[in-house]
C-alpha cells in the first residue's frame, strides 16, 4: 500500500476525529474544580507507587529466573485478565472491615490494580534491553544504589520511566467506576464529575470534561520531560564540569570573564 | 552496488567468493538465490535463464550464518519439511550422513551449535537442490567444528554432484573447499583462479611483500643479512622454523605482522634482516 | 539484591485480587449460581458482553497486526500518529463517539447492534494492540521466511513455519488481554449501550450499586463466575502454549 494513502488513512481516522476536542468556548466547571486537588494528589500518589513498586518488580523479572519469578509473573499479569471491577465488590467489603473504604488509600490501592501490570511489563522490557551485562558494568562502577540510579540507570531507563508515567495517568484518570464504588462517593475524582456529564444533556460541558481528561496526562508528561532534561543536564554538569579545566575556562567565558 | 559481475560455475564444482565485508558477496550470493531482484544483467542455470525465476523454483537452498532450524520442530521435522514429495530417502539416514545419528527427535536448543549447523546442513541436502549456496556458515563455530563441518560438506556435496557456491572471509577456507576462487572488493571482482595458484601469485588474495612498488609472492623472497638490492624491507627475525630441510624463519614486519620467508643464511633471534626479490 | 524484588507487587496484587475473589464467593451460596444459570437477564447479558467482546477482539487483532506488519518494515514517524488514541481515555474516546455517531443509523449510540460501541474500542485497541506488537515483527528474522521459500513450502506453511510461530504467543496475549478489556468494561457500554440487555459489567455493577441488599449475592456470584472462568482459560492457554513458547525462544536466532 503506498504510504500516503496509509497516512493519510491514518490521518483521517485517528486524528481528525480529536478536532471534536478542540474548545470553541471555555467555562470552569466548579465542580470539576473543587475535584483538580484530590485527582492530582491521586495521581501523584498512584504513579509514584506504581513507580517504587513496579521498577523493583520490572527488574526482578528480567533478571532472575526460576520457577517462582514465573509464577509470580503470572500472578502480576493477572489483573490484565481478570474483572477488576467485579472483583473489587468484595474488596470494599474488605476495606469496610480494614477502615479503607471511601478513604483516599483505599481507592490509592485499588488503582493499582488496572496500572501496576503495565507499569511492570514497561520496566521489564526496558531492563531487558539494558541487558545483565550493562547492569553488572553499572554495579562495579557505581555500588551505591542510589547514586546509580541518580547517575546511571535512571538517565539510562528514561523512556521507560516517562512511559510509565503516561501510561499510570491516563489510565488512573479514567476510572469511574472503581472510584466511584470504592470511595464511595467521598474520595471526588474528575471522573466522578465528568461520567454523568457524558449521560446529560449538556455536549460542551462533556467537551470540556474530555478535554481536562486529557490535558492532565499531557501537563504531567510535559512537566516530566523537563524534569528529565534537567536532571540529564545535571548529571553531566556534576560528572565532567568541576574537574575539567578547559570546560571551567568556557564557563568563564559564557559569563564575560577573561584571563586577564 | 554491484558492477561488472562475470561469474560462470561449473556443475558440480564448489567456487567461492571471498572478500572483506561489504564488499558485495553475500549480495551477489542472493542474487543467484533469487532473494533479491536483478536490476540489469542475466543469470542462467546451464541453458535456462534464471533471472526472473522466483527461489523456490531455481532448485537452490542455502545455508546461512545461523543454523535457522525451525526452533518449534524437532531437528527430525525440520529435514522432513525440506524432502520433497516422494522421496525415498528416509530422515534418520540423512541425519546419519551428517554424524547426528539418533537425533530426530531433539528440539534445536538441544543441540550444540556444530550440531545445529550439520542438521541446518541435513536439511539443505534433503530438499535435493542443485545448487547449494553457503553463506559463511561457519563463523559462529570454533576452529575444529569448522574444519569437521568443511570436510562434511565438501564429502556430500561431491557424492551427490550438488554444485556450491561458498562466500568467506576467510582465505584458508576457500583454499580447503574451492575448486576455483573469485576475489571480490566494493562491488567488483578483482581477481578470479585456482585457489592455491592464487595464493601465489594475486596480492589480495595471497601472502607477500611489496618491494619498490612491485609486490612479490613470499617464494620469490629471500632473507639476508645485508640489502645488496635497491629494494628490501627491514624485519625482526622472531623463531627459527626449519622445514623440509630448508631454513625459514618466522619474522616480524614494522607493522606488527608475522611472515615466513626462506633464506640460505643463518640468523638468530631479535636480529634484523632484510627482504629482498630472489634472482632467477 | 540488586536484581530487583518482585514481593511487594506480587503480594499487592495478588492479595488483592484472592481476597477480592474469596470475599465474593464467602457472601454467595450454592443458591445464587443455580439461580444465576437460569436468569435470562444474566444469559443475555453474557451473550451480547461476548459478541461486542469477540468481535472488538478479532478486529482490533486483526488491523492491529497488519498494521504492525506494514510498520516493521518500515522506519519513520507515521506510526507515532498511533500513538494518539493511547493518551485519550476511554471516556474521552466515548464522548467522541457520542459527538460524531449520535443521530446516526446503524453505527450510533443506544443501538442493539452495538456497533458504536465497537467502534469505541477499535479506536483505542488498535494503537495498543500496534504497539504491542510492533517490537514483535522488528524483531522476526525474514531468513526464516526465505528458507522456507528455498525449501519449496506451500504458502501457508510457510507462513506458518517462517513467522506465524513467533507471533502466535504475542498475538494471542494481546487478543486475551483486549478480550478481557472489553468484556468486563464498564464506562464505555454504561454511556454507548442499551438499557437492556446491559453488558455484564454494567448489568452487575448498577446491581451491586443501585440494588437493594438482596441483589447483592447476584452481584457476588456473576463476580465469581466470571473470575474463575477466566482463571481457567488463562491457566489452560499457559499450559499449552508455553512449552512451544518456550522452545520457540530457547530456539531461534538472535
Amino acid at each position: 500500500m503506498r504510504p500516503t494513502l496509509v497516512k493519510s488513512l491514518l490521518i483521517g481516522l485517528i486524528v481528525l476525529p480529536l478536532i471534536g476536542v478542540i474548545p470553541t468556548t471555555w467555562t470552569w466547571n466548579p465542580r470539576l474544580l473543587d475535584t483538580v486537588t484530590t485527582t492530582v494528589l491521586m495521581i501523584a500518589a498512584v504513579t509514584l507507587l506504581n513507580h517504587l513498586v513496579g521498577y523493583a518488580a520490572g527488574k526482578a523479572i528480567a533478571f532472575r529466573t526460576g520457577r517462582l519469578i514465573r509464577l509470580m509473573e503470572l500472578l502480576i499479569s493477572l489483573p490484565l485478565f481478570l474483572p477488576v471491577l467485579l472483583l473489587s465488590f468484595g474488596l470494599y467489603l474488605t476495606w469496610i472491615r480494614l477502615g479503607l473504604a471511601d478513604q483516599f488509600l483505599g481507592v490509592l490501592l485499588v488503582l493499582l490494580l488496572p496500572t501496576l501490570p503495565y507499569t511492570i511489563r514497561i520496566y521489564t522490557n526496558g531492563f531487558q534491553a539494558l541487558g545483565e551485562q550493562m547492569m553488572e558494568q553499572m554495579i562495579l562502577i557505581q555500588p551505591n544504589r542510589f547514586k546509580r540510579f541518580f547517575f546511571l540507570t535512571g538517565p539510562m531507563m528514561r523512556s521507560s520511566l516517562q512511559s510509565v508515567t503516561l501510561l499510570v495517568t491516563v489510565i488512573a484518570l479514567s476510572q469511574y467506576a472503581l472510584v466511584a464504588l470504592i470511595g464511595g462517593g467521598v474520595v471526588r475524582m474528575i471522573a466522578l464529575e465528568a461520567f454523568p456529564l457524558y449521560t446529560g444533556n449538556s455536549l460542551v460541558a462533556a467537551k470540556e470534561a474530555t478535554i481536562w481528561l486529557i490535558a492532565l496526562p499531557f501537563l504531567i508528561y510535559f512537566v516530566q520531560l523537563m524534569v528529565f532534561s534537567s536532571w540529564v543536564r545535571l548529571v553531566r554538569r556534576l560528572l565532567d564540569g568541576r574537574n575539567d579545566p578547559a570546560r571551567n575556562e568556557d564557563i568563564w567565558k559564557e559569563k564575560g570573564v577573561t584571563r586577564d | 552496488m554491484l558492477q561488472e559481475i562475470d561469474l560462470t560455475i561449473s556443475s558440480g564444482k564448489c567456487v567461492a567468493l571471498v572478500g572483506p565485508s561489504g564488499s558485495g558477496k553475500t549480495t551477489l550470493l542472493r542474487l543467484i538465490a533469487g532473494l533479491e531482484r536483478v536490476s540489469s544483467g542475466t543469470i542462467h542455470f546451464g541453458t535456462t535463464e534464471m533471472t526472473r525465476v522466483a527461489p523456490n523454483e531455481r532448485g537452490v537452498t542455502m545455508l546461512f550464518q545461523r543454523p535457522l532450524l525451525f526452533p518449534h520442530l524437532t531437528v527430525g521435522q525440520n529435514v522432513r519439511l525440506a524432502m520433497k514429495k516422494g522421496s525415498r530417502q528416509d530422515v534418520n539416514e540423512w541425519l546419519e550422513r551428517v554424524g547426528l545419528t539418533g537425533r530426530a527427535e531433539s528440539f534445536v536448543h538441544e543441540l550444540s551449535g556444530g550440531e545445529q549447523q550439520r542438521a541446518s546442513l541435513a536439511r539443505a541436502l534433503a530438499s535435493e537442490p542443485n545448487f547449494l549456496l553457503l553463506d559463511e556458515p561457519f563463523s559462529s563455530l570454533d576452529l575444529p567444528r569448522r574444519r569437521e563441518l568443511r570436510t562434511l560438506i565438501r564429502r556430500l556435496t561431491e557424492a551427490e554432484g550438488v554444485t556450491t557456491l561458498l562466500v568467506t572471509h576467510d582465505r584458508e577456507e576457500a583454499m580447503a573447499m574451492a575448486d576455483y576462487v573469485y576475489v571480490m572488493e566494493q562491488g567488483r571482482i578483482i581477481d578470479q583462479g585456482n585457489p592455491v595458484r592464487l595464493a601465489e601469485t594475486s596480492p589480495f588474495f595471497g601472502d607477500g611483500v611489496h618491494l619498490n612498488g612491485e609486490w612479490y609472492s613470499l617464494s620469490d623472497v629471500k632473507l639476508v643479512l645485508r640489502p645488496t638490492k635497491e629494494s628490501f624491507e627491514r624485519v625482526t627475525i622472531t623463531k627459527e622454523l626449519i622445514q623440509y630441510g630448508v631454513r625459514f624463519y618466522e619474522v616480524e614486519r614494522e607493522a606488527g605482522e608475522r611472515l615466513i620467508v626462506q633464506t640460505s643464511e643463518t640468523f638468530s633471534e631479535a636480529m634484523t634482516a632484510y627482504i629482498v626479490r630472489k634472482e632467477g | 539484591m540488586w536484581r530487583g524484588n518482585a514481593w511487594p507487587a506480587t503480594l499487592l496484587i495478588a492479595g488483592m485480587v484472592v481476597y477480592g475473589l474469596f470475599v465474593s464467593l464467602s457472601m454467595t451460596t450454592w443458591n445464587d449460581y443455580s439461580r444465576l444459570a437460569s436468569d435470562a437477564v444474566f444469559l443475555e447479558s453474557i451473550g451480547i458482553s461476548l459478541y461486542v467482546a469477540l468481535s472488538s477482539t478479532v478486529l482490533s487483532v486483526l488491523v492491529g497486526a497488519i498494521l504492525a506488519d506494514y510498520f516493521a518494515r518500515r522506519t519513520g514517524f507515521t506510526e507515532q500518529l498511533l500513538a494518539l488514541p493511547l493518551f485519550i481515555p476511554h471516556l474521552g474516546a466515548a464522548y467522541l463517539s457520542i459527538l460524531y455517531l449520535s443521530d446516526l443509523p446503524v453505527i450510533g449510540p443506544h443501538e442493539a447492534n452495538h456497533l458504536s460501541i465497537i467502534l469505541t474500542y477499535l479506536y483505542k485497541e488498535v494503537p495498543f494492540v500496534f504497539f504491542y506488537l510492533l517490537p514483535v515483527y522488528r524483531r522476526l528474522d525474514h531468513r526464516y521466511e526465505e528458507l522456507g521459500l528455498m525449501l519449496g513450502l506451500s504458502r501457508m506453511r510457510r507462513f506458518w513455519h517462517g513467522k506465524g510461530v513467533f507471533l502466535l504467543f504475542p498475538v494471542l496475549e494481546a487478543a486475551f488481554i483486549v478480550f478481557a478489556f472489553t468484556l468486563f468494561a464498564y464506562e464505555v457500554p454504561a454511556l454507548l449501550g442499551v438499557t437492556y440487555p446491559k453488558m455484564i459489567g454494567v448489568y452487575a455493577f448498577d446491581l451491586y450499586t443501585q440494588g437493594d441488599l438482596s441483589s447483592q449475592p447476584a452481584a457476588f456470584a456473576i463476580s465469581v463466575v466470571l473470575t474463575v472462568s477466566l482463571l481457567v482459560v488463562l491457566l489452560t492457554f499457559t499450559r499449552f502454549v508455553r512449552p512451544l513458547t518456550e522452545r520457540i525462544s530457547k530456539g531461534r536466532a538472535e
